[in-house]
């Protein structure tokens, strides 16, 4: 016999008493570790795609705007006066800047549903879009390329022929050769077509809506250095795309967790503070007999700690098992398609120590009360 | 033979002021190693005090106590829980067995805090649960034992750790007579081989497996009697 086997066999044949804390414990820290696996989950995903993507810059023509406000509420915002293009040739000022992404836009109809239909350099798009993967073949002019959301809406699939209806009435038909899997940009919204073909139908072979600047062509991608470049007819700007919207939700996130973290912390102790003091009160013949066998002051502390502590490392430890499961069913509910679970291992070893050391502590002044019993007393009360 | 234990003017009160109860007044007493000293005496006379005082469960308002030349009030802490380990072994009326360790457990509980290799503590245990009858009942949990049975594991208990002294209180009170005489012939055989025992009974019939008596009426110890085999 040993006092660590003591505790176990305490905390094993006494299942009935310790289960509702055990229970309770898992509760806790299966909350905390599902939502510990996400948050590093979506923090990995987006720090992933960030790192891959970088940030681009976007050069649109100026625009000129005005809002309808009256009594103060902003009826109509932002309205264009005119529809504004890029001159075509502006590409040719930019190659000093290495690659650089042209883009015509305009709407369409596809069975009656509205879509944004993109002009781009499809190869080019393929070559710098690191989040770009495509379903189907990498398409010809001519062809369609749908973005996830896109595809999903309008119902297309790689080889399924559409026929889209232009603002001026005429029909664009042809192909869908791929379709994006889901990126989590604006790009997942659009139906994408080669540049020139667009050009050409629309009859805007000189124009441009705006114009990508993909990550790393410039040297630090500095929006003041292009903007001088181009002058002030044009807008440089480098939005704030759906990777930082993403760290942000992900950073969220983990504050969300270290919050509910802290409360896990705050009901395990009190838990554990509670059931220790009770089950104390209600072993006073075996703390009695502790005394009568010689077990000194500190044995009977380190069996009543020894307790706490391994029931809260077991209920953190289920907890962390339980919680990465619970994390794969939560994922669909709070994240997308790219979201790849990791063990949190460093976490999980963080949380049980400190579910342990919080036992500890929360136990120290209950099993302080059990090694101070007088036998005699505890005896007399039975 | 030389002296075991020896208590000298041991008075013990419980309560404060006019209220306090005298349990115990001016007890002087010497146990000689290897003798059998019962503690008789009517209800309220201060047996179980005076037991729970020679254990060192207690301790007196006035008075000292030797056990084998120390002085066991002078103890404190982790020596006074050294010394009841090494020393005492304690029989109870209630037995006081762990409910959720088995016999075979239960008897190696009080080796838990001694430097001993389990295998040891299990071929010690093992040897002591068939010196008191219990062969093949090792396994068993105190409800799936009699209460002849959990007193024989209480009584291996208090023997594990070879103390020279066992201090039983009224450890046939819970038993009927049957077994009350069973264990009482088992207390005579651990006093044959060596050990010294001080128990406490109201039962006088008892009083034949002893070789002293000590009485006790309201606090007082009033005689003691050596009493022939």
């Amino acid at each position: 016999m040993t006092i660590i086997r003591l505790i176990f066999l305490s905390i094993v044949r006494r299942g009935g008493k310790a289960l509702p804390i055990l229970l309770g414990f898992i509760l806790c820290w299966t909350t905390f570790f599902s939502l510990v696996t996400l948050s590093d989950s979506a923090t990995e995903a987006a720090s992933s795609i960030a790192a891959r993507s970088g940030q681009p810059l976007f050069i649109t023509p100026k625009r000129e705007q005005v809002s309808f406000s009256f009594a103060g509420v902003t009826i109509a915002p932002d309205i264009a006066v005119k529809e504004t293009y890029l001159p075509a040739d502006i590409v040719e000022k930019m190659q000093v800047l290495g690659a650089v992404l042209p883009k015509l836009v305009t709407t369409g109809q596809v069975a009656g549903k509205k879509v944004l239909l993109t002009g781009a350099r499809l190869d080019d798009e393929m070559k710098y879009k690191a989040t770009w993967t495509l379903r189907g073949a990498l398409p010809q002019p001519g062809d369609f390329l749908a973005g996830s959301k896109a595809a999903e809406i309008l119902g297309l699939k790689p080889g399924k022929s559409l026929a889209l209806k232009l603002p001026s009435g005429s029909i664009l038909p042809g192909t869908v050769s791929a379709t994006l899997q889901e990126t989590g940009g604006p790009e997942d919204q659009l139906l994408f077509i080669d540049l020139r073909r667009l050009q050409e139908v629309l009859g805007k072979e000189d124009v441009l809506t705006f114009i990508e600047v993909p990550p790393g062509q410039t040297e630090t991608n500095n929006v003041q250095t292009v903007q001088e470049l181009l002058g002030p007819t044009v807008t440089v700007s480098k939005a704030a795309d759906a990777q930082s919207s993403r760290l942000e939700l992900a950073g969220s996130l983990r504050r969300f967790t270290f919050l509910v973290g802290l409360m896990v912390m705050t009901i395990s102790s009190l838990l554990l503070f509670v059931t220790t003091a009770n089950s104390v009160a209600e072993r006073k013949s075996e703390m009695g007999i502790y005394h009568v066998l010689g077990f000194s002051q500190r044995s009977v502390k380190r069996i009543i700690l020894g307790e706490g502590m391994v029931l809260a490392g077991i209920g953190a430890l289920v907890g962390a098992l339980l919680g990465f499961g619970l994390a794969f069913f939560l994922l669909p509910w709070v994240g997308s398609e790219d979201l790849s679970l990791s063990f949190p291992v460093s976490s999980v070893l963080f949380g049980v120590t400190a579910a342990m050391l919080l036992a500890l502590v929360s136990g120290l002044w209950p099993a302080s009360r059990a090694s101070k019993l007088d036998p005699v007393e505890a005896f007399r009360q039975m | 033979m030389s002296v075991l234990v020896k208590t000298d003017q041991i008075s013990k009160g419980y309560g404060l002021g006019e209220n306090k109860v005298t349990a115990l007044q001016e007890i002087n007493l010497s146990v000689p190693e290897r003798s059998f000293l019962a503690l008789v005496g009517p209800s309220g006379s201060g047996k179980t005090t005076l037991l729970t005082l020679l254990g060192g469960l207690n301790r007196p308002d006035r008075g000292t106590l030797w056990i084998d030349d120390i002085d066991v009030y002078g103890l404190s802490g982790e020596k006074m829980a050294d010394f009841r380990r090494e020393y005492i072994g304690f029989v109870f009326q209630q037995f006081h067995l762990m409910p959720y360790l088995t016999a075979l457990e239960n008897v190696m509980l009080p080796l838990a805090v001694k430097k001993m290799a389990v295998q040891e503590q299990r071929r010690r245990a093992i040897a002591l649960l068939e010196r008191v009858g219990l062969a093949g009942k090792e396994h068993r949990l105190p409800h799936q034992l009699s209460g002849g049975e959990q007193e024989r594991v209480a009584i291996a208990r208090a023997i594990v750790n070879k103390p020279p002294l066992i201090l039983a209180d009224e450890p046939t009170g819970a038993l009927d007579s049957q077994m009350g005489e069973q264990i009482m012939e088992l207390f005579q055989e651990l006093h044959r081989d060596g050990l010294t025992i001080i128990m406490v009974t109201h039962n006088l019939d008892y009083l034949r497996y002893v070789s002293q008596a000590a009485y006790l009426k309201d606090g007082r110890l009033q005689k003691v009697e050596e009493i022939s085999p």
